[in-house]
């Protein structure tokens, strides 16, 4: 049953452009699912933004009378069905614009701007972080006999888990107040902090953003490295690593191309869990630092100013970014695994 | 074949063993190989330990947690470490100094303590002394473990308003317990209720939950809980909020849970044993009860406690950043509140004491959590 | 026929938590090229452990005893196997001279590397060929085994192939690189009958052609009446009873193979009920003293069985048994 070459090669393509779409779809799917609970979570709350916003200005000083509320939520739209308002919410948030804040008034998009790309670039920062020195360790602690190793490296992750971030960016505070006097704090120096983009302001950046970077990536490093290692004794113990040391193969050929490689998928399977699990960190580390930049705003919107339009846009975006990173990864397993591969093609 | 007497066969010692280990129940066998970890086991005496001076703190601890309990004249104070000897000899009782405390325009209006070493300013502490009142189980109590014969005694020191911190920390692993436990449980349940119906009856209903449940599972919990605890109208009582914090929690934790179930019974309810068991006439409920429930009891055991802390730490954050509890209702991310201002930073240190206990806890909740695992799995190769 | 394999005094015990595990106790045999040795016993008698020595392919907590030595005869002169330590130094016999093939095929195999890579691979590493010439070796291998459609096979995985082609493509895996000596570990018993049999026909003729030994480790005792030529009998870490097919077969004398053999279900009288050997196998933490098999012997003789270790009396020239009954009779009765 020999296809030429070209015709092969074609089919191929058709298939894998056809899971492609597919995959597309669900992940889209996904999203407006997100957007439901998400916007029926903000409809939920007590009062709507028109009444915020008018007890907003109530606080200033200002008389406001429920009529005053009433033309407030016509303007707004509030009064639409609630299927309507979801419906042209979410259109809206596929193309990025979020409407106003509910208390700022200010555009979301606009406000959220910068520092919505930041928070994201620090987190995967971490991320790849976390992976860089998880994957070597890991490896090595599956492999080596020496029981010191093994012990420190198993006493590291349990650390790792119980020691989460926002206490040891809280100890990292702690110290560094008692012993060098208060200077970690923020993502950017006061001159910086509005400038436009230039090499100065990027480097400026670097000098504060490891350490944020550090704080988030501790946990999931700590995870990471537990992880690797799991997977990497499971397959060591596989029979076909002995099956290819009776052939001859040894050494670290042995090891990456055997039990190390196959160990690959499901650790490309948990990234997009990873990153949900920084996600949750992020805003607590931020305050804690003070990154005025991204978390603390989440903090604020979320917390403080009871501003249903900003977080709803905010988690949705936060979500947006899983969503988006599970579609990337199960299109990498999808070229690297030759069962999902093979099952694709046919 | 001729019957001999075979002198060299085991003896009956050994043979009872044997029959011992083919009969234990599950719960024996997981028992037997979770002691074999020392880890685990000094994991769980300390978990043991803790639990229990969170439950009996009343009584532990010489002072009430909240406003009613301070000590007006020593705020921000440092720890009080007992002493058995000093300059003026030794006493077969420990005792503390007196501290004065004292602030004046000589001393630019910064507290200034002073030590009274003299040996009439001893205070000697008191062993199950009577002290204020609480309630325990509905009893009206008086007693504590210790107390001192005069004024106040702070193993820990104290906070701003003068609340003792070693009382705090003990009655803040109690909330925290108490909080993971609630959010657990209902977690739980409703792990239980969806990924049971998904994995039971499998096909479009499981495509249907499972879409859910991973949509779920992608929404960052910590900013979602942000938006929503954000929303709880301040009047709520203490209790309410409390109450609402652990349901929450609980919402949020289901996913994982969820998934865990509904994939053993996916995969639980093809085997051959539950066929085995239908052909012999068993109804659904006896399979399931007998038969399928305990293949999996001791991995969502497993599963529950390793959440645990997840939840504690949870609570600790939200807390923390003032969405959680509130006072007077105590829990570590309440103590935390206050502790990144420099003024603490820079001369408070020990503000940071109860942060070490809630490492331990949760360690200790590690620890077990993965001798149970390693023990609940009968094939799993135990090599670390 | 030329002395292929000597394996003398092989003792390997296992360093465990419990302690130390005696695996296989001094077990000596022999092989010549051309010669299919069948080795026998149930699990846990230590039939693998003694293959896998041969290689040195056991964990790293194993311990082999001062007597043993295991050598190698090849062409370019003998190779002491105890001698090699290092992968490096193994890699001669591990893939080269010894080959091995496994009893679960499809665990065998790398799962996301094709075949092709795995057979290239072992080429390019014992000989000097190209990757162009070793791509054709392994393809005109595969033929050689009965594959059809060997050069769309060479790019294939294995989960892609059936479980009868997955054991040939191991098979001929195993014997690209031309080695004197095929371990095969059950290699039929997770096929079913029909397959094993094309099998067995298969490894039969490559002995024919190539010239090799194999060593052919089973529990199935009417495939090795059909495939070997000589058979050593396992139980405990300790051979007991070994020489040609026929003769052990036809002539069981240790009470341990009388008792295998009297296990097997009989087909001309169905109505028999079976015979199994009473009791179980004791754990290797608890191995009897003397004769390892005197705790389920039903021709237990008496203490001597239980106090000391029989040594090999010869039935006939080739045939040796191991027990204490034929130690008694200095005058060659049989019992």
């Amino acid at each position: 049953m020999a296809q030429t070459n070209s015709i092969g090669a074609q089919s191929n393509m058709l298939q894998f452009s056809k899971f492609f779409a597919v995959r597309a779809m669900l992940a889209i799917l996904t999203l407006v699912l997100v957007s439901f609970i998400v916007f029926s979570l903000m409809e939920l709350v007590p009062g709507d933004c028109a009444e915020r916003y008018v007890a907003f200005k109530n606080s200033q000083g200002s008389v406001i009378t429920p009529e005053d509320i009433q033309i407030e939520r016509v303007r707004l739209g509030l009064d639409q069905p609630y299927i309507q308002r979801w419906v042209t919410w979410i259109i809206n948030a596929f193309q990025g614009e979020y409407g106003d804040s509910c208390i700022l008034r200010v555009d979301i998009a606009q406000l959220l701007g910068q520092k919505f790309w930041l928070s994201l670039g620090l987190c995967l920062s971490a991320l790849i972080l976390a992976y860089v020195i998880a994957i070597p360790v890991g490896i090595i602690a599956a492999t080596s006999k020496n029981a010191v190793l093994n012990n420190s490296l198993r006493l590291v992750s349990y650390l790792g888990l119980a020691l989460p971030n926002f206490l040891l960016a809280l100890m990292i505070m702690l110290f560094s107040t008692v012993y060098f006097g208060d200077s970690l704090t923020g993502l950017f120096s006061k001159e910086y902090r509005d400038a436009a983009w230039s090499m100065d302001r990027v480097m400026d950046f670097l000098g504060h953003a490891w350490l944020p970077i550090f704080i988030l990536g501790w946990s999931a490093t700590a995870f990471a490295i537990q992880t690797v290692r799991a997977l990497m004794s499971d397959e060591i113990g596989k029979l076909y690593v002995t099956a290819a040391a009776a052939r001859g193969v040894s050494g670290s050929r042995l090891l990456m191309r055997y039990p190390a490689r196959h160990a690959l998928s499901p650790i490309i399977n948990s990234v997009g869990f990873d990153l949900n699990r920084i996600f949750n960190e992020l805003p607590i580390v931020a305050l804690i630092l003070t990154l005025t930049e991204a978390g603390s705003l989440l903090i604020e919107a979320l917390a403080r100013s009871n501003d249903q339009q900003l977080a709803g846009a905010i988690i949705f975006m936060l979500t947006a970014s899983i969503v988006a990173i599970n579609f990337v990864t199960d299109i990498i397993l999808a070229l690297t695994d030759p069962r999902i591969r093979r099952s694709i093609v046919g | 074949m001729t019957e001999l007497t075979n002198t060299n066969t085991a003896p009956s010692v050994d043979q009872k063993l044997k029959e011992a280990y083919f009969t234990a129940s599950q719960g024996q066998l997981i028992w037997q190989r979770f002691k074999k970890n020392k880890s685990a086991l000094i994991g769980g005496w300390v978990l043991i330990v803790l639990v229990l001076s969170g439950i009996f703190a009343p009584f532990l601890t010489p002072y009430d947690a909240t406003i009613a309990g301070r000590d007006k004249a020593y705020l921000n104070g440092a720890p009080q470490a007992p002493s058995f000897c000093d300059d003026n000899g030794c006493s077969v009782r420990p005792f503390i100094y007196t501290y004065e405390r004292s602030r004046s325009l000589k001393t630019n209006f910064r507290w200034v303590t002073e030590v009274k070493s003299e040996l009439e300013d001893r205070r000697y502490m008191t062993f199950f002394s009577t002290g204020m009142e609480y309630k325990f189980l509905g009893i009206q109590f008086d007693r504590h473990l210790f107390g001192v014969d005069k004024g106040m005694i702070h193993i820990f020191g104290t906070d701003s308003t003068g609340k003792d911190i070693y009382s705090r920390t003990l009655t803040a692993i109690n909330t925290s317990m108490a909080v993971g436990t609630i959010g657990v449980l209902i977690a739980f349940v409703m792990a239980l209720a969806i990924g049971g119906v998904a994995g039971y009856y499998g096909g479009k209903i499981d495509a249907v939950l499972q879409m859910v449940t991973d949509t779920v599972r992608t929404i960052p919990a910590i900013p979602l809980f942000m938006a929503l605890a954000a929303f709880v109208p301040d009047t709520w009582s203490a209790e309410e909020r409390f109450f609402f914090i652990s349901v929450i929690l609980g919402v949020i934790g289901w996913p994982t849970l969820a998934r865990r179930i509904r994939t053993h019974l996916l995969s639980e309810r093809n085997q051959e044993y539950v066929l085995a068991a239908q052909l012999c006439g068993a109804s659904p409920a006896h399979v399931i009860r007998r038969h399928l429930l305990p293949s999996f009891t001791s991995y969502i055991i497993v599963d529950l406690v390793i959440s645990f802390p997840y939840m504690i730490l949870s609570e600790t954050a939200l807390s923390f950043i003032g969405l959680g509890l509130k006072d007077p209702v105590n829990s570590l991310g309440v103590m935390l509140q206050n502790v990144t201002s420099a003024d603490v930073l820079l001369n408070y240190q020990w503000y940071f004491i109860p942060v070490i206990f809630f490492i331990i806890l949760v360690l200790a909740f590690v620890f077990v959590g993965d001798g149970l695992r390693d023990a609940a799995d009968p094939y799993a190769d135990t090599k670390s | 026929m030329t002395r292929l394999l000597d394996v003398e005094n092989l003792t390997l015990e296992f360093d465990t938590d419990e302690g130390r595990i005696t695996a296989v106790d001094d077990v000596s045999f022999s092989l010549e090229a051309g010669e299919i040795m069948g080795l026998v016993g149930e699990s846990g008698s230590g039939k693998s452990v003694t293959a896998k020595s041969l290689m040195k392919l056991n964990a790293s907590n194993a311990v082999y005893g001062a007597d043993t030595k295991i050598t190698l005869h090849l062409k370019d002169g003998p190779v002491d196997i105890m001698s090699l330590h290092t992968s490096k130094e193994l890699k001669v016999v591990r893939g080269g001279a010894i080959s091995m093939i496994f009893q679960e095929p499809m665990a065998s195999f790398a799962p996301a590397i094709t075949i092709g890579d795995q057979m290239v691979e072992q080429l390019l590493i014992h000989t000097s060929m190209s990757a162009v010439k070793a791509r054709e070796v392994s393809i005109e291998m595969l033929n050689r085994v009965g594959i059809a459609d060997a050069a769309a096979r060479f790019g294939q995985y294995a989960f892609e192939l059936s479980g009868g082609m997955r054991q040939r493509a191991m098979i001929a895996m195993a014997l690209s690189t031309n080695p004197k000596l095929l371990i095969a570990d059950e290699p039929t018993t997770a096929l079913d009958v029909t397959i094993q049999a094309q099998v067995i026909d298969l490894m039969k003729d490559l002995v024919k052609d190539f010239g090799m030994g194999i060593v052919f480790i089973t529990h199935d005792l009417g495939v090795i009446a059909q495939t070997a030529d000589t058979v050593a009998v396992m139980y405990l870490g300790r051979v007991i009873e070994k020489g040609p097919v026929r003769q052990v077969i036809g002539n069981p004398s240790h009470p341990y193979t009388r008792g295998l053999i009297d296990a097997l279900p009989r087909l001309d009288d169905l109505d028999t009920p079976l015979k199994p050997i009473p009791g179980d196998i004791p754990s290797p933490l608890e191995r009897p003293s003397g004769c390892v098999f005197s705790t389920r012997c039903s021709s237990y003789l008496g203490p001597q069985c239980s106090a000391s270790i029989p040594t090999f009396n010869h039935i006939s020239p080739d045939h040796m048994v191991a027990c204490h009954i034929y130690q008694q009779d200095q005058q060659g009765t049989q019992k």
